[in-house]
């Protein structure tokens, strides 16, 4: 009988095995070919090239917002009132400054927050894409941001400007979720958020390899009603990244210092 | 001697003429024939002996700029003067260090003199070191031509080129701008500098080991080389949101030197 027990069991065991194998192998992260990886690197530049539309939907904020300080109607409807508050004392703020730009982080020599200059970029950036962590290498102010695959938020996030990206592949598809952003960070100038907000990003790449497609998912309960979602391509672009140095230009603003950091606090 | 503009510049990735095939081939062999956990570690895009992704931090704190064969740096008569001047300056607070002050690129090889982690990231067209200290960028693009200066200014980082012999990424940049210094006591460069590196893994992969030449006529009487080692460190995070003057990570584990 005893043997019989332990023939089962060995049954039983060599039965699972496979079972216990392919559940591994679904465990195991998914990445796609070589080809549609190598696929996502670019350059992509944000500007539509000539006879190009660049192409978004109605709801993305416009490709420059250093110029443009209103909110895309879908953003604005959406803002709760503390929110909105805040927006329409920056917008009022930016409105009085005739000769110089309004306080926005990059303004105060800050590096720009994440969200805001991957969604409009009008300079070129890159994909930096590894199994293990990509790079979004955005040319304006020398920016990298680090998407880490397959891995989930530390528990102990530290804020930050770029917030705390993971990453993982779903079929061809790029997706991200970035959490943990410093409150002074904005995606919009004059957008104030608060300590939950979260930005999943989407991204494919169309048009035969030629057109990169991202899908934006903002969601916060101190500054959205509701998660406000929008779409916005790049274009692959022949112009090579070049070094951009923020931090010596500004005479705005005081940029941040060995000695004090950053003065900087949103408007709010 | 100036080389042509390229028609094709160098950054562009999906055109890139350096090892398609191969990796091309790799990523079919690959994806032919592996499945499991370790899949995920593995890079299709690019062969693993010349794959340097990972975060590397240096395991001692680094010193001043200093040949690593142990001999003096090898100043001209007009280099060690400049030296003396800017030191001079430094000092007094005429010449203000703005890669320390306000945190401007340090240029290289200053960047790799870091007591601050790197990411770093091969794809199949270049290697790019990110640095978390002043958040520098350095890329190390495959091409075999530098960018024209008649149409590129020069930059904090210069301009890189690079190729693979064997396990070893061998670098030459030029094209700085003269704002830097080649360390914080304040070594002087002029337009001419020039700065070799080799960069390798060694010790089984656990650490990485740049050499970098440095070659200045107007300061140097002849070229010299620095060495730095990173170790591999899997557990630690690059931050990419560097700003000046705010806290940054704890660096009291890396070892100072006496």
């Amino acid at each position: 009988m005893h043997t019989t027990t332990m023939l089962r069991a060995a049954a039983l065991g060599l039965a699972f095995a496979p079972a216990a194998m392919s559940q591994a192998q679904a465990q195991a992260p998914h990445q796609p070919s070589a080809e549609v990886m190598r696929s996502f690197i670019g350059p992509w530049n944000g500007m539509a090239r000539e006879g190009q539309q660049r192409q978004q939907s109605a709801d993305a904020p416009p490709a420059s917002t250093v110029n443009d300080r209103r909110f895309p109607p879908a953003l604005e409807a959406r803002l709760t009132p503390k929110a909105k508050a805040a927006y329409l004392k920056f917008k009022d703020l930016a409105s009085k400054v005739v000769d110089k730009e309004p306080p926005t982080p990059d303004n105060n020599c800050l590096p720009f927050a994440m969200a805001g200059e991957t969604v409009s970029t009008r300079w070129p950036m890159m994909l930096l894409v590894t199994p293990t962590v990509i790079g979004i290498r955005m040319q304006i102010d020398n920016q990298v941001r680090l998407v880490h695959m397959n891995q989930e938020h530390p528990k102990d996030l530290k804020p930050s400007m770029h917030g705390h990206s993971v990453g993982h592949w779903e079929g061809d598809t790029l997706v991200i979720d970035t959490i943990g952003f410093d409150e002074r960070a904005q995606f919009n100038d004059g957008f104030i958020h608060g300590p939950n907000l979260r930005v999943v990003e989407r991204y494919r790449v169309i048009d035969g390899g030629k057109t990169l497609e991202k899908t934006f998912t903002y969601t916060d309960p101190d500054s959205l009603t509701e998660p406000y979602t929008f779409t916005a391509t790049e274009y692959q672009s022949d112009e090579p990244l070049q070094e951009y140095v923020n931090l010596q230009n500004n005479q705005l603003y005081p940029c941040p210092n060995a000695r004090e950091g950053s003065k900087y606090r949103p408007v709010q | 001697m100036k080389a042509r503009a390229l028609s094709r510049p160098p950054g562009r990735e999906n055109t890139s003429s350096v090892g398609f095939g191969r990796v091309f081939a790799l990523g079919v062999s690959l994806s032919a024939c592996l499945f499991g956990a370790a899949q995920a570690q593995d890079n299709p895009l690019v062969p693993a002996n010349q794959d340097l992704t990972g975060v590397w931090w240096a395991s001692t704190m680094p010193t001043g700029l200093k040949p690593m064969d142990g001999s003096a740096i090898p100043f001209t008569a007009e280099g060690r003067k400049k030296y003396a001047e800017v030191q001079a300056g430094l000092k007094s607070g005429k010449i203000v260090d703005r890669a320390r002050d306000i945190c401007l690129p340090q240029g290289l090889p200053r960047a790799f003199a870091t007591a601050y982690p790197i990411q770093v990231m091969t794809i199949p067209s270049q290697t790019v070191f990110f640095f978390e200290e002043n958040r520098q960028v350095h890329h190390l693009k495959y091409a075999a031509k530098h960018n024209d200066p008649e149409f590129w200014d020069p930059s904090y980082m210069g301009d890189t080129i690079a190729h693979w012999e064997g396990d070893t990424l061998v670098a030459d940049t030029t094209n700085f701008n003269d704002e830097s210094y080649l360390d914080p006591s304040g070594i002087p460069h002029s337009d001419k500098l020039r700065v070799g590196q080799r960069i390798r893994k060694i010790n089984g992969g656990k650490q990485l080991e740049v050499v970098a030449t440095i070659e200045d006529p107007d300061i140097f009487t002849k070229p010299w080389s620095a060495r730095f080692v990173y170790d591999r460190r899997d557990d630690v995070r690059v931050a990419t949101d560097w700003v000046c003057g705010e806290p940054h990570r704890n660096v009291s584990d890396v070892k100072r030197v006496p």
